[in-house]
């Protein structure tokens, strides 16, 4: 990760999107990793996080930290709509239902013209502001831009390293999120339904708020993803949520080792620029990366980091006179 | 067995208890009582209908006909109106199953702790408290772990507590599935086959576990068996179930005389040519 962001603008641009599949990877481990809940069709929340704001920046003037929150909260909501009817689903049955999901959402999202813009998508979305202070060469009268406020020389690097820098705060705050909740009671009941749905309900866990809560979470987190996907490309269209943005999610997450946050990060890294050093190969690029993955498939089924943390652990005998 | 000075306080009574899959007639009119402070044993042949009635009371299945009451915490519980996953708390029966299902990718202790999800739930405030790190979360956890030492500790299993659950041999499995259960604080405990695939020291050890868990905790134990000696040696109270019916119940003395229960697990012919004493004798090993 270029953690000397002003080494080049390419690097940063990477970086970005490392950091937004690491986030949207973090995001379907919830549902996929601890719940054992298989989602094919993840990129809807991902297209219903970057619509939301899309939609709230053209038709009511929204700008990203504003539309950020409800993003999430649509998003999640539709985690939910698609939670409901999938709730006897497991396995095989559960993915196909996700992956039509997905494609129900993009294809809406491609004939609904009249509110989504259609194959056109939506354009002219606001970039972020540096609280308040938008990154412009020149602002209209009365607001002072980043570069003024600075006293900097204007550069087009800044937005693009300050994008960076939202992106990666996002990630890590999904990524303390997760990391606490699961040490909490839903957190363990996710878990306990991937290892077993009859012995939690045996247990008193209700099942129905577990999964719902799960899908819930999960598409929160890619609903923000997609926010921050909108404001960074300033246009969206139906094209960019396809059925391979799921796929490569999925595979970032089973890549890295089900369930764990820093195998996620290792595969994102993977995923995402191993295609990019392929240039040079042209044409046998997605070749050489088909067996790649193979190759982990081969020889590290369980995933890059298959090691999974106890989220408590038995502490020394408490000092009893019993 | 018991002490004959206390009055026995009805737990569990199930009252015309019938469950039919399609034409087939799994549970056939069943109606019987399990007391407080006693081990209630269920036998019978296989597809006698024995696991059918356990999943009827924690929830599984939906009985066709007949009620289920439990007492507990002062009032009657319908248990056929109450929907399968609130019945471990609302009703307080906790149970176990006849091919252990234990969470194997979680250690021993989360196993122990996620029994114990809907008090730290509410003491999470569904997890608002918990994402915060408030002491009050903190603290309930805190009993959690305690709950679940003092388990561990009784079933042997506290230098594996770190172990995830799914490599621990197979009678600690058994053991642990006990405990989980117990976790929940139950006022009725069911153990379908408990002491299956154990060996005889295992399953003597499994006795006193049970034994030492209704002297500490006076709380009911209803247990499916086929290994005679978990059944006789700690029942007060035996029902013995053929193709769904109850066709004995009584003491273990008693129903071990029965000559109805003979003919079920033997076979009327075979009964029949066998010399008296021999019959008999058959009669406690055969599962």
């Amino acid at each position: 990760m270029p953690f000397l962001p002003f080494s080049s603008r390419y690097l940063v641009d990477l970086g970005t999107t490392v950091l937004i599949y690491v986030m949207l990877g973090w995001g379907l481990n919830v549902v996929v990793g601890l719940a054992g809940l298989l989602d094919l069709g993840y990129v809807a929340f991902y297209a219903v996080g970057a619509y939301t704001f899309g939609l709230l920046a053209s038709d009511l003037g929204f700008t990203f930290w504003e539309a950020l929150p409800f993003s999430g909260l649509v998003a999640a909501s539709f985690g939910v709509i698609l939670g409901f009817p999938v709730l006897r689903l497991r396995g095989d049955y559960l993915a196909i239902v996700t992956l039509g999901f997905g494609e129900i959402i993009r294809i809406v999202l491609l004939n609904w013209a009249p509110v989504t813009g259609g194959p056109n998508g939506i354009g002219g979305i606001p970039r972020p502001s540096f609280f308040g202070l938008p990154f412009a060469r020149s602002a209209p009268e009365g607001v002072t831009t980043f570069h003024q406020f600075f006293g900097v020389e204007f550069s087009p690097d800044q937005r693009v390293i300050f994008l960076y820098f939202v992106i990666l705060a996002m990630a890590l705050v999904t990524n303390l999120f997760t990391l606490r909740i699961r040490r909490l009671p839903v957190g363990r009941a996710w878990e306990a339904l991937r290892e077993d749905e009859i012995a939690c309900r045996a247990l008193g866990i209700n099942p129905t708020t577990a999964k719902l809560s799960a899908f819930a979470i999960g598409a929160m987190f890619g609903g923000f993803a997609g926010c921050f996907f909108a404001t960074r490309q300033g246009f969206i269209s139906p094209e960019s949520f396809t059925f391979i943005e799921s796929a490569t999610i999925l595979a970032i997450v089973v890549l890295g080792g089900m369930g764990s946050q820093m195998g996620v990060v290792l595969a994102a890294i993977l995923l995402v620029t191993l295609p990019e050093f392929g240039r040079a190969f042209a044409e046998f690029r997605m070749l050489i990366f088909g067996a790649a993955m193979i190759g982990v498939m081969v020889w590290r089924p369980q995933g890059l980091i298959a090691h999974r943390e106890p989220t408590l652990r038995l502490g020394p005998q408490p000092v009893s006179t019993r | 067995m018991t002490e004959v000075a206390e009055p026995r306080v009805p737990l569990l009574a199930v009252e015309r208890l019938t469950m039919r899959f399609g034409g087939l007639i799994a549970v056939d009119d069943l109606s019987f009582t399990a007391y407080r402070g006693e081990v209630t044993a269920i036998i019978g042949p296989n597809g006698a209908g024995k696991t059918t009635v356990f999943n009827c009371l924690t929830g599984f299945y939906r009985p066709s006909a007949g009620q289920l009451a439990m007492h507990h915490d002062g009032e009657t519980l319908q248990l056929e109106r109450i929907a399968g996953f609130r019945i471990a708390r609302r009703a307080g029966i906790a149970r176990t199953f006849q091919n252990i299902r234990l969470f194997a990718g979680m250690t021993v202790l989360e196993n122990l702790i996620v029994a114990q999800h809907n008090p730290l739930m509410a003491a999470s405030l569904f997890s608002i408290a918990g994402l915060l790190g408030l002491p009050r979360y903190r603290a309930a956890e805190r009993e959690a772990i305690e709950r679940a030492r003092h388990w561990l500790n009784r079933t042997g299993l506290t230098d594996r507590a770190d172990w995830l659950a799914g490599a621990l041999p197979y009678g600690a499995q058994r053991r642990l599935e006990i405990a989980r259960a117990l976790c929940t604080g139950p006022a009725l405990l069911c153990l379908d086959e408990p002491a299956a695939g154990l060996n005889p020291r295992e399953s003597a050890e499994l006795n006193e576990l049970l034994l030492a868990i209704r002297a500490e905790k006076g709380i009911g134990i209803l247990l499916i068996e086929h290994d005679m000696s978990v059944v006789m040696g700690i029942s007060d109270h035996v029902i013995v179930l053929d193709y769904g019916r109850k066709i004995a119940d009584g003491t273990a003395a008693e129903v071990r005389a029965d000559p109805e229960v003979i003919k079920a697990y033997l076979g009327e012919e075979e009964l029949n040519s066998l010399p008296k004493e021999v019959a008999a004798d058959l009669e406690a090993p055969q599962t």
